[in-house]
């Protein structure tokens, strides 16, 4: 079992301090909220990009959901959470209505322009990071749906465990044990395969 | 092992105290899975949502005429507060004034509808649920209809089917359209032939409903130069002519008018006129279209020229004359009677001679004038003027002369009121202006959740405030009337719902 550590609570509390006060801005000053959604565009992008089967799907989706951001901006309050949590919130709810709504089979599978991405100079090593990273894919998607969430959320949204437990509705300790248990099985499995 | 380390930094919360080698490397390869460089599609995301930012922040005047025509932002309220909702109502004598009501309206998730019926002695409020983000409302007064348009990014644009007198929800009808879109909602009714004609943000066609069951009976491509969804705000504004069977449509970024046959819905002829084209009205009587094109604007939003009202054939669709207006205008209506037209631009209220297209007259107004209708029955013109106003001029249909000028609503120490559209319940002799207020701090800023509004009526004659209602919640925007049930219906803003009140009688 690993022991996991918290993000550090200062770091966090600037954070959230900073974002309570850039949602202040924004509800005066729209270019305030330029300065979160520049923050926030990548990670929501990448975020749904796992939840998408297509550039474009996960392009609508990210602006959808700053739309609709926009729009609940009045009703962010500081003492639930972070904004990033409520932000990742409304992205998780919207990419499950889209998916619900189109009843299409969601791959689940890893980024495909990260996948293509030349990760070393040496072109044998890039082949075979390249199919390290396959499989890694074929076992992230080889997981529960709850799960591949959890993965989504820590690596492509880049929420701290706390977030995650707000945006999932679970406690946090609940939340880091199941990503601890996840790790640790993909770990093995990846071990596993690349031997 | 530099990345061993940035592993370890970037996730302390998943590696221990001493990590497992296996679970850095598998980390590794999941940071580095999941966490790309900017997505290829983001010169298109940054496109809609930082145009969606600016123009909420444009539309934070409240007013989607200061917006679409550049006219100056002097304040800034708080962000898409209002989304720029504003009908331009102008409403004939010997017609069923209240029905048809061409609503322009902004770009909206923020609005709910309100029902304002006229039964009774005292103010009577209901509220009825419409989904999210209702922008525009017309009526079908013969029907009995009410039609609520919403644009919803995820759920798709809805036209919401209301019976006006019992304020019921009949039927939500879906128009298809899913996504983001920055754009204008409109919706106007042709109740001779029993058609809705909508536009919804960002889609190239015009859906035509069936007013009586709400039906979507067609869908009519525009000529649009622009692709559809992400470049959005292909239509902006629509005028029926119920006696020519036409319905004319404004494409703001294409600069062009395009004219509907009222009946069937088939487009008949696309007309190039000035700028863009962000306002129209039609004069029954002479059977001619006027069009306020809003001229060049640079992307700062300053005024670079080319204002002008461009003068169609409503039958033919033929382009007749083409009147230079020096400051944007951004806003017309027409009284048939009087052959005059008003156009609102930067600089305040032109008095036009509807059959020469002569200026004959030009009248500032204090602040700046968002939105204007006519009263063919008592003469009157109606000027909402927003930012530095808050108050409705009354002017003089013939000779233009500013007879009143009212507070939208009663005045009060540190708090702004910002009009948003005005309608003419000819039958009962009253203007109903919808409204949103602001509590100021200290410094001048809008305090968000202080924000609140309602409806004012006036007199029709002299412009004298008879009454405020104010609904619960933050304000209304657009409205239509329907003189015959004394009914009025308000887009409530920042909300979903329909609120029905007891009327203007």
């Amino acid at each position: 079992m690993q022991h996991i550590r918290a993000v550090p609570q200062d770091r966090a509390d600037t954070a959230v301090n900073d974002e309570a006060a850039l949602v202040q801005a924004a509800w005066e000053d729209p270019a305030a909220f330029e300065t979160l959604y520049r923050r926030y565009r990548d990670r929501v992008y990448w975020y749904l990009r796992g939840r998408t089967t297509t550039e474009e799907d996960a392009a609508d989706l990210t602006q959808q959901v700053f739309v609709l951001v926009l729009d609940a901006l009045p009703r962010y309050q500081v003492a639930r959470g972070s904004f990033a949590a409520w932000l990742f919130r409304i992205a998780r709810n919207a990419a499950t209505d889209a998916h619900r709504r189109r009843r299409t089979t969601v791959a689940w599978d890893l980024v495909p322009e990260a996948l293509q991405r030349a990760l070393e100079d040496d072109v044998e090593a890039q082949v075979l990071r390249r199919e390290a990273l396959a499989r890694l894919g074929a076992l992230v998607t080889a997981l529960d749906r709850d799960k591949r969430e959890l993965l989504m959320l820590r690596f492509a949204a880049r929420l701290p465990l706390a977030d995650i437990a707000l945006v999932i509705g679970k406690s946090e300790d609940a939340t880091r044990m199941a990503l601890a248990r996840t790790l640790q099985r993909l770990k093995e499995q990846y071990h596993d395969a690349s031997n | 092992m530099t990345h061993r380390t940035d592993v370890e930094e970037r996730y302390p919360d998943a590696l221990g105290e001493w990590p497992d080698p296996d679970l850095v490397q598998l980390v590794g390869d999941l940071d580095r899975a999941y966490t790309g460089s900017s997505p290829a599609l983001a010169p298109q995301i940054d496109a809609v949502v930082l145009r969606a930012l600016r123009q909420g922040a444009a539309a934070r005047g409240r007013i989607a005429v200061v917006r679409d025509s550049g006219h100056g932002h002097a304040r800034r309220p708080p962000l898409l507060r209002a989304s720029g909702r504003l009908a331009l109502l102008v409403l004939g004598s010997g017609v069923a004034a209240a029905a048809a009501a061409a609503v322009a309206a902004g770009w909206s998730h923020l609005g709910r509808a309100t029902i304002i019926p006229g039964t009774g002695p005292g103010p009577r409020l209901r509220s009825i649920d419409v989904g999210p983000s209702p922008a525009a409302v017309a009526m079908d007064t013969r029907a009995g209809h009410t039609f609520v348009i919403g644009h919803d990014p995820v759920g798709g644009d809805v036209a919401s089917l209301l019976d006006t007198r019992s304020g019921t929800l009949l039927r939500r009808i879906s128009l298809g359209r899913r996504g983001l879109a920055v754009g204008s909602s409109a919706v106007a009714v042709d109740e001779h032939s029993a058609r809705a004609f909508v536009i919804t943000p960002g889609s190239p066609t015009i859906a035509v409903l069936d007013t009586r069951g709400g039906a979507l009976l067609r869908r009519t491509p525009l000529p649009s130069a622009r692709p559809p969804g992400l470049t959005g705000d292909n239509a902006r504004a629509l005028a029926v002519d119920e006696g020519a069977g036409r319905v004319f449509v404004t494409t703001f970024a294409d600069d062009t008018v395009s004219a509907l046959d009222a009946r069937s819905g088939a487009l008949l002829r696309t007309t190039w006129v000035g700028p863009h084209p962000a306002a129209i009205a039609v004069d029954r009587r002479a059977r001619r279209v006027f069009i306020a094109n809003t001229g060049i604007l640079d992307r700062q939003g300053r005024y670079r020229g080319g204002g002008s009202v461009s003068v169609l054939d409503a039958r033919s669709g033929m382009l007749l004359q083409t009147i230079p207006i020096g400051q944007s205008p951004g806003a017309l209506a027409v009284d048939t009677r009087r052959n005059r037209v008003f156009v609102l631009d930067r600089a305040g209220l032109l008095l036009l001679d509807a059959r020469t297209g002569a200026i004959l007259r030009t009248v500032a107004l204090r602040g700046t004038p968002t939105t204007v209708a006519v009263d063919e029955r008592t003469g009157r013109v109606f000027v909402l003027v927003g930012v530095d106003g808050g108050h409705i001029a009354v002017l003089d249909a013939r000779a233009g002369a500013v007879l009143r000028t009212t507070p939208v609503a009663p005045p009060s120490t540190g708090v702004e009121t910002l009009p948003n559209a005005v309608a003419v319940d000819g039958r009962a002799g009253r203007v109903l202006v919808t409204y949103e207020q602001d509590h100021r701090g200290p410094n001048g800023v809008a305090r968000r959740a202080a924000s609140y509004g309602g409806l004012s009526e006036f007199d029709a004659r002299s412009g004298a405030l008879v009454r405020t209602v104010r609904p619960p919640g933050p304000g209304l925007g657009a409205l239509a009337v329907d003189d015959r049930a004394s009914r009025v219906v308000a887009i409530n803003v920042h909300a979903s719902s329909v609120t029905m009140i007891d009327g203007a009688r």
